[in-house]
């Protein structure tokens, strides 16, 4: 039987106790685009929502010093909208218009798209690139910063404690860096991801410095920080690409499911990995 | 003879004032202001609301249900006890000898995960859904069958044991449903006297309908003891017969509303199976009832015939074709819904192609545990067209032929005789723009420049492919067949001159009542607005089979045509006694000026007298209402032809093949809806785009759907994946059906029959591979392209 029940705190403090109150039950409601179907199809039984979903804590899009810092509540078509992403952070504004389709994109909310923990969580794979840091509070621990790198641990699962709540997104838009993302879906729309990719470059005379995310091809989205290594300091050619496509598969480790096999994966991965770069090179 | 083209000049036997003009959508208005009331809008007083359990096993005996908890809680429950023990075939349109009957309301074991085996209905949707959750029931489980080859082993489960086929009641061996075979000539001693011999298998998937609107119904038992029922169909009338014939319902007391549908694409051809179960509810309750099929729920509920097709064909180094071996195995899942008359479909789409000469045709229909296929949009042939339309492309390759010589050499056309619907219905071909398709968009695609795959190098390669496809306009034929065809209508003059027409036939979406306004506007010389369609039900309009076969407009809109002929003369016979003339020397036209239609002495505009003054005087004179209700079969079943030329792009890294280009060429007569004409063509692309690259409904080894009902991993084509609608280029051939209303002839169908198979023929064009299996995904493309290098 479905045992739901939906608060709406007044403030965050309340939002916050109301979390410890009712510990492994409680349930943070943004947009609610994973928890209604999840309820619809009874993976989610028994919960408390909390609605956070305008605190003021969680809304805005600023930039703060060198950094841009996004409410968790911002949704994915206040990321559309805003000209701060557009200009400053084109590699979010461009995974925010691969996302679903208009009307999810009206309701779905970062802070959700990092919580639920998706591996194909494409929020994830953009913020990622940009090295972005997660703010989060609860009343047991206070508030903690966390490096997104480190914030997945498996397929739905995350560092966050049940009573703790993303605050806030942040990270330094990185002008000096050319970046590029990629979506693969079963169609253009409106589909789950089957791999996702942004690659970030600083070129100077060789590769000053590489950043490659990437979405469905692990357990977790992840950074490929083996072949970011290996790229940094190398130059733009044929032959290191190779190489460098040859230890991203060696970092992954997709699974074979209904929307493509783990070979289909691996062998996609190569071909965006190679898009995004000559892409990137061809648009300095 | 005249062609549409002529008489929009005015030089054909008509001068088109409506007919072949674009006008705007009548029903437009509703559906985009979201006024339109679809079965699921219907909201009566006091209505109860149902929801249905579903077996969570592919294949189980239900051996006790017990409802006394739901009951408790209020809910009416319907069990497998409570409905008539009849067993019904749900759909109507072939004659009862013909038909297989299997099913019951709510059956004493699933044959399929998501079979209805009871229903509650309840004040509210809430308590429906509690009281649902509250019946227990026992199941004894059974081993499924899935695979239709294995099913056939002796050794599988069996679905059933004895179904009915008319009133005669057989056995069912090996999960067989049904077989027919044809043959013509000698097949075989053709084949292996011919030049070249070709063989090849071609596998086309299971797919979903996804029509906008879920199955729906509303069941209203009125105080006179009559039920009144509002849903999604394509046929009022069938559901009429069908609910009167299992509950023991004289049919003057079933009253179905005719009322829009928001598609169907063949899904609702049958009578849908949750309305008997809602009927059943609203007797049981003596309330209304509402049922409302949930997407999970409807994607449970049907599916596209998966088929299996062998072909082997001999033809002489001259191009000619000596014989055809065709090998059909049809996968039909748990019900026959229609599954003999489908296997001579099939037959004759494929005799309808090319002229074979000599034919042999086996063909098998399997059940198997699974979601019951039925027609969708081609019924059978957009399958047969992809396996004969690759074939063709492959026989031309292996042998140099042309292409396109190849098949105006060996077509089927004018003079050729056409099965519209199995063997038993055949007409002559009167019209046909097949050659014109041919020559056109040959030009319009730029063919010559394709190029040949072994010349394609480079990451991202492009193909041109061809295939051309027809389908019938009806199920009509001279004498009496296996599939009943006729449709009526009454057209009344009112008391101003405006016209109100009634006829049964449904509109899926196509605009097929436009259609129909349109023709009786035409042929009454009236503006289009002064013609509406009444709000009918079957208790006032005279039969219809049902909205299939691309026959509405040509059927449907035939009886209207007969119907306002009568009234025609009906009105010029009034007219005389007010003009003081024979009405032979009178004539019925559209005067533009006066943006109505007239009645004057041939030759004598002066004098002249308006529809709407007629009509009045009749009235003042009590010379009484001018109105005819016709029942009309039509007498052939025209093939409307299609012919698609597509060009792809195929990303060799990535596998994901572009559809960049499309030319959709149409013979379907005069189109009475242009507009609506090129929607079908544009809207079949996307479809069967979607059939071609990325659609399939797989089941998993627990007899489940892999996508378990979500749309989520079912993808139909969207917008981002059709050529830009610059690059669609839709052309109609200029022609006129002799039989047809103003010269016209179906296409619903015919959009859609060949767009796979040119898409196939494109991606070898482009690579050179050839797909025997539908979708082409991404990840089959990079396999195969791999298993190429090796
Ligand atoms: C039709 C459809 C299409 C979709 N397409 C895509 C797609 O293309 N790409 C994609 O990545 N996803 C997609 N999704 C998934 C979903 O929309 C996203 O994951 C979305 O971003 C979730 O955000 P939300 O605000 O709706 O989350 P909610 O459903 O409100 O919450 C999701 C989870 O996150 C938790 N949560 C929410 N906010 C916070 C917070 N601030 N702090 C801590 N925990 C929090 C909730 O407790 C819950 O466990 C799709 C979903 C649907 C229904």
């Amino acid at each position: 039987m479905i045992n739901c029940e939906y608060l709406k705190p007044v403030d965050l403090q309340e939002a916050l106790k109301f979390a410890s109150q009712f510990a492994d039950r409680a349930r943070f409601a943004a947009g609610c685009t994973n928890i209604l179907p999840d309820i619809h199809t009874g993976k989610l039984r028994d919960c408390v929502l909390i609605d956070i979903s305008d605190l003021k804590e969680l809304t805005g899009i600023n930039r703060e010093d060198d950094f841009i810092s996004l409410g968790s509540a911002t949704t994915v078509a206040e990321l559309l909208n805003s000209e701060i992403i557009r200009n400053e952070a084109p590699v979010l504004w461009e995974a925010a218009s691969r996302f679903a389709d208009p009307v999810v994109r009206n309701r779905a909310t970062v802070g959700g798209n990092l919580a639920y923990g998706s591996p194909a969580s494409d929020m994830s794979v953009p913020l990622l690139v940009l090295d972005a840091t997660v703010l989060v509070q609860s009343m047991e621990k206070g508030i903690r910063e966390i490096p997104l790198r480190n914030f997945f641990v498996g397929p739905g699962k995350t560092v966050l404690s049940p009573s703790e709540v993303i605050l806030r997104i942040k990270f330094e838009p990185l002008s000096d860096f050319k970046f590029y993302y990629t979506k693969f879906g079963k169609r253009n729309a409106m589909a789950i991801s089957i791999a996702s990719l942004a690659v970030g470059i600083k070129l100077g005379k060789a590769i000053e410095e590489a950043r490659i995310a990437l979405g469905a091809l692990a357990p977790i989205p992840l950074r490929a920080l083996r072949t970011e290594e290996f790229l940094t300091g190398k130059p733009v050619q044929t032959e290191i690409l190779e190489k460098a496509s040859e230890i991203l598969l060696s970092e992954i480790n997709p699974i074979s499911d209904i929307r493509g096999s783990k070979e289909y994966r691996l062998e996609l991965t190569r071909a965006l990995f190679l898009r995004a770069v000559n892409n990137i090179l061809s648009l300095k | 003879m005249a062609t549409y083209s002529d008489c929009l000049k005015g030089e054909g036997t008509f001068m088109f004032n409506v007919v072949s003009k674009k006008t705007p959508r009548l029903d437009a208005e509703a559906k985009v202001k979201g006024l339109e009331k679809f079965a699921s809008d219907i909201a009566l007083p006091g209505m109860l609301y149902a929801v249905v359990l579903r077996s969570p096993y592919p294949h189980a005996e239900i051996l006790r249900i017990d409802t006394s908890e739901a009951e408790a809680m209020g809910a009416v429950c319907l069990t497998p006890d409570d409905v008539p023990d009849v067993l019904y075939n749900e759909r109507g349109v072939s004659i009862p000898a013909k038909t297989y009957r299997d099913r019951r309301v709510l059956p004493r074991k699933a044959r399929h995960y998501g079979e209805a085996i009871a229903a509650v209905a309840a004040e509210s949707e809430e308590l429906a859904w509690k009281a649902l959750k509250a019946l227990k029931v026992e199941y004894k489980v059974l081993p499924p069958v899935l695979d239709p080859i294995k099913a056939i082993e002796p050794e599988s489960a069996q679905l059933y044991e004895r179904v009915f086929f008319g009133e005669e009641e057989i056995a069912i061996k090996n999960n067989i449903a049904c077989e027919r075979e044809i043959t013509v000539g000698d097949a075989d001693k053709a084949i292996a006297s011919s030049d070249f011999v070709v063989e090849e298998e071609y596998e086309l998937p299971r797919v979903y309908h996804f029509q906008l609107e879920t199955k729906s119904a509303v069941c209203n038992p009125e105080p006179d003891g009559s039920l009144t029922i509002w849903c999604t169909t394509q046929s009022i009338h069938n559901v009429r017969i069908l609910i009167g014939s299992i509950f023991g319902i004289p049919l003057s007391k079933v009253n179905v509303k005719k009322i829009p549908v928001g598609g169907s694409f063949g899904s609702s051809i049958q009578m849908n199976s949750i309305i008997p179960i809602c009927a059943a509810l609203a007797l049981k309750a003596h309330r209304p009832v509402k049922l409302v099929s949930s997407r999970e729920e409807d994607m449970y509920d049907h599916c596209k015939y998966p088929s299996r097709i062998r072909l082997r064909v001999g033809v002489n180094k001259d191009m000619s074709i000596q014989g055809v071996e065709a090998e059909v195995l049809v996968d039909i899942g748990a019900h026959q819904i229609q599954a003999y008359p489908l296997l001579g479909s099939m037959a004759g789409w494929l005799v309808s192609l090319y002229k074979w000469k000599n034919i042999k045709y086996r063909s098998r229909a399997i059940y198997t545990n699974k979601v019951p296929a039925c027609a969708m949009q081609g019924y059978g042939n957009p399958q047969m067209n992809f396996a004969v339309e690759s074939h063709v492309d492959l026989i031309c390759e292996k042998c140099g032929f042309d292409p396109i010589e190849f098949r105006l050499k060996n077509h089927v056309g004018i003079g050729d005789e056409f099965w519209g619907q199995g063997p038993t219905v055949r007409s002559i071909i009167k019209s046909c723009g097949l050659e014109e398709s041919l020559k056109t968009g040959s030009e319009l695609i730029n063919w010559k420049e394709r190029g040949h795959p072994i010349n394609k190098t480079g990451r991202y390669r492009r193909g041109i492919g061809l295939a051309r496809g027809f389908h019938t306009s009806s199920a009509g034929a001279p004498g009496p067949a296996e599939v009943i065809d006729y449709s009526g209508a009454t057209v009344k003059v009112n008391e101003d001159g405006s016209v109100d027409v009634l006829t049964a036939v449904m509109d899926l979406g196509g605009g097929t009542w436009d259609a129909i306004a349109k023709i009786v506007a035409e042929v009454l010389g009236l503006p289009l607005e002064k013609v509406s369609l009444s709000p009918v039900d079957t208790r006032t309009t005279v039969y219809d089979v049902c909205t299939h076969a691309s026959r509405g407009v040509f059927a449907g809109g035939g009886a209207a045509y007969k119907a306002a002929q009568e009234v025609k003369r009906k009105i010029l016979e009034v007219s005389s006694v007010f003009l003081q003339e024979h009405p032979e020397n009178l004539e019925l036209v559209f005067d533009p000026k006066r943006n109505d239609a007239v009645i004057r002495p041939k030759g004598v505009p002066f004098k002249s007298m308006t529809l709407g003054e007629v009509a009045r005087n009749a009235m003042v004179t009590g010379l009484g209402s001018i109105a005819a209700t016709v029942s009309f079969r039509q007498k052939t079943c025209p093939p409307s032809f299609v012919t698609n030329f597509v060009e792809v792009e195929v990303d060799t890294f990535t596998g994901i093949v572009k559809l960049l280009r499309a030319v959709c060429i149409a013979d379907c007569g005069t189109p009475i809806n242009p507009d609506g004409v090129k929607g079908q063509l544009i809207g079949s692309l996307a479809r069967y785009g979607g059939y071609a690259l990325c659609e399939e409904t797989e089941y998993s080894e627990q007899g489940r759907l892999k996508c378990e009902g979500f749309i989520t991993d079912n993808k139909i084509f969207t917008t981002e994946e059709m050529p830009f609608l610059n690059n669609i280029v839709v052309h109609f051939t200029n022609t006129y059906e002799p039989t047809g209303p103003l010269g016209a002839k179906g296409i619903g169908e015919a959009a859609g029959n060949s767009v796979a198979s040119a898409i196939a023929n494109a991606v070898y064009n482009a690579i050179g591979i050839r797909f025997t299996r539908l979708p082409i995904t991404p990840e089959k493309v990079l396999e195969a392209l791999r298993g190429k290098e090796a």
